[in-house]
């Protein structure tokens, strides 16, 4: 298998520069936070936009927030995938991904759709079964 | 010449002879960088919102040139072996032998999902997951957990029975064969829902660590032939061309340097299926 190229690569290596600010901060407490928007994770007002989440489910800390804008040489306008959305369990990433109006999913439940990223992480815990994600190269 | 077959009909020695090759390649390393090119193209997918693997037209001959290079491999090790195919509308159970001892191994245990039995049981020392995006060092099954049946062969003919290969948006969801084959047209459906009934490393972005991706997918691929001699006359690809961030006809499929859809229309020199 060739690896991919440099051109290809970058677009994911900007991705992930991105969610670096994110990921620490998850560590401070386990106790539950009230989310910032209501439990579906569906921010009021009906547009459709994911606001925050923060909970405990089945016992794992699950976390999501709308990323900061991204920069110029990210925004190709148009695409749904890479919509800019965190989400942590435990305080680690698991990537997720946008797909237009079918819905999200994410590196653990991959060719399932899901209403909003809290739907996907509360799936990504049912199928870890106490396993951790692993944040890892996306360019590798 | 190599012919892929129905697993079903694989004689024991057959069987022994695809799982020793596999064995073989990950022994040596080579079956983790197919996980590791798997998992790659998914990241950079998504963060790029170009569809190259996956959610877009190219998921079909993306994926044939993924078997082509992962039958080479195993042909280095076994020149007689060739990516059985797993019918999914016909063994649809877990009690299939697909799944038994001498084969793929079962279903996991319900404590973490942990395949116990099989070459590719970790406890059996030969089947150590080391290109992941979790924790788990061991093959994860669950079969039938998620979604209790596989898809109906009433699913596929419907699909098979659609004219035009994809349309615009040429994105997840988007009408035609493609979208309908790869099960982003409706709620779990046909592809997708196969991966999530197996359930485990099979519904993550590294699913080729399960061996069965393989069988399932050279099922997809063998799809996509029949579909082609329904419809002589349908464009075998779409879009020909000119679609912005979408791999039309004669776009390279990266990794691979100079791969194309057009490249991957005719199957036939490099393998038949039986
Ligand atoms: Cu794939
Ligand atoms: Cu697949």
């Amino acid at each position: 298998m060739p690896r991919p190229t440099r051109r290809q690569a970058l677009g994911a290596v900007i991705g992930v520069a991105a969610s670096g600010a994110l990921v620490g901060m998850a560590a401070a407490s386990t106790e539950t936070v009230a989310a910032e928007a209501d439990s579906s994770g569906i921010a009021p007002g009906g547009t459709g936009a994911p606001g925050s989440f923060d909970e405990v489910f089945e016992g794992r800390r699950i976390q999501g927030t709308p990323a900061a804008a991204r920069t110029d040489a990210h925004a190709h306008a148009g695409h749904a995938g890479h919509a800019g959305y965190r989400v942590l369990i435990d305080g680690r990433e698991l990537p997720v991904m946008q797909h237009g109006k079918s819905g999200w999913s994410s590196t653990i439940n991959h060719y399932e759709r899901f209403a909003t990223p809290l739907e996907a992480a509360r799936t990504a815990v049912i199928s870890l079964k106490g396993a951790v994600v692993v944040p890892f190269d996306p360019t590798a | 010449m190599t012919v892929r077959k129905n697993q079903a009909n694989l004689t024991a020695p057959e069987k022994k002879a695809f799982v020793d090759a596999v064995l073989e390649v990950k022994r040596l390393g080579v079956y983790d960088e197919f996980v590791l090119a798997h998992r790659t193209r998914f990241s950079i997918d998504m963060n790029t919102g170009v569809y190259v693997g996956h959610f877009g037209p190219s998921f079909l001959p993306w994926h044939r040139k993924f078997l082509i290079d992962f039958e080479n491999e195993l042909q280095k090790i076994d020149a007689s072996v060739s990516i059985p195919y797993w019918d999914w509308t016909a063994d649809n159970t877990v009690g299939s032998s697909l799944w038994a001892p001498d084969f793929l191994g079962g279903t996991g245990r319900p404590l973490d999902d942990q395949v116990m039995d099989g070459p590719f049981a970790h406890s059996a020392g030969k089947w150590t997951i080391n290109v992941s995006v979790d924790s788990r060092a061991f093959l994860a099954r669950q079969l039938a957990y998620r979604v209790p049946s596989l898809p109906p062969r009433s699913d596929v003919d419907a699909a098979l029975a659609m004219p035009t290969y994809d349309s615009p948006p040429f994105r997840d969801g988007s009408a035609g064969f493609r979208s309908a084959l790869e099960g982003s047209a409706g709620y779990m459906s046909m592809h997708n829902r196969v991966h999530t009934w197996v359930w485990g490393h099979m519904e993550t972005s590294v699913s080729p660590n399960d061996p069965v991706f393989w069988l399932h997918h050279a099922f997809v691929d063998k799809l996509w032939a029949d579909w082609h001699a329904l419809h002589p006359t349908s464009a075998e690809y779409l879009p020909a061309g000119g679609t912005t961030d979408v791999i039309d006809l004669n776009d390279t499929m990266p990794p691979w340097p100079n791969t194309t859809p057009q490249d991957m229309l005719d199957h036939t020199p490099f393998y038949t299926y039986a």
